[in-house]
């Protein structure tokens, strides 16, 4: 799966770009993120822009994700496509991320906070 | 000729319900499933369904088949899922069925509770399924024919 991976101050910006994180895709996923995050200590936001389908198998390799990292280093999700926004929403896990519009929302606030 | 000739049903007689709009017959792996999905997405757009409905449906159907590839068939075993698909008037009826194992004491599981303020390392990883099928369905409706499963449901666009 191809992930890429960007760093902007404090931030650590994965960008999927791949159409679907499915039960095919979910293990290549939890693998590729898993790598690009080592050697790092920044808050990692995902952007899904590129992301139109999701599983509840990719919804779980997303969650892995993010334990995986650990507490120090939070997982965020940006770029939301209407059904992958929609998984969030019904199985309530919008509740355990924070969500911004793209990318570069997520790095300005973050520019905010850090100022 | 006698009159009426024409309206007679193309398909058989009024007892005999008519084919339905999609049928699809799929090995039960993840990579078929896959492949099942996009070409349902292909068919339901020439049956001008919207872009969103179709994302709906394709959400549910994931979660059916996977569940059947995940739990029905024993790994290693090979078996197949059938997906029929009609358009009616009151939206999309399915029907989804495989000769896998019962569902556990024969009903649809329920929606799992998650507790989604748990300590980072107790958050849920799965068992996601069945609490989707259940919000975005409707008239859902599980039963075991001898060796055969059969999920029955309407998409519930309208309800989500």
């Amino acid at each position: 799966m191809n992930i890429t991976s960007e760093t902007t101050g404090d931030l650590q910006i994965l960008t999927v770009h791949a159409p679907r994180i499915d039960a095919v895709a979910a293990i290549q996923f939890k693998d590729t993120v898993r790598e690009l995050t080592a050697d790092q200590e920044t808050a990692v936001v995902l952007d899904l822009n590129q992301v139109d389908f999701i599983d509840s198998s990719g919804l779980g390799a997303i969650v892995a994700s993010m334990k995986h990292l650990g507490k120090d280093r939070p997982l965020h999700l940006a770029g939301l496509t209407p059904i992958v926004a929609k998984v969030f929403a019904l199985t309530r896990m919008e509740r355990v991320f924070r969500i911004f519009s793209s990318p570069m929302e997520a790095v300005q606030i973050d520019q905010v906070k850090s100022a | 000729m006698p009159d009426g000739y024409f309206l007679t049903p193309m398909h058989g007689t009024p007892n005999t319900p008519a084919p339905p709009d999609i049928h699809l017959v799929f090995p039960a792996t993840e990579m078929s499933v896959r492949r099942a999905l996009l070409s349902l997405r292909a068919s339901l757009k020439a049956l001008a369904i919207n872009e969103l409905a179709i994302g709906f449906v394709e959400i549910i159907l994931a979660e059916v088949a996977n569940n059947i590839v995940e739990h029905a068939y024993p790994l290693n075993e090979s078996g197949t899922v059938t997906l029929s698909c009609s358009k009616a008037e009151q939206g999309l009826r399915f029907e989804v069925s495989d000769r896998g194992k019962i569902l556990p004491g024969g009903v649809i599981p329920p929606t799992k509770d998650h507790d989604l303020d748990a300590e980072i390392n107790h958050l849920p990883e799965g068992g996601f399924g069945w609490g989707l099928i259940r919000d975005m369905t409707s008239m859902l409706m599980y039963k075991r024919d001898e060796d055969r499963n059969i999920l029955r449901f309407r998409d519930a666009f309208a309800k989500v």
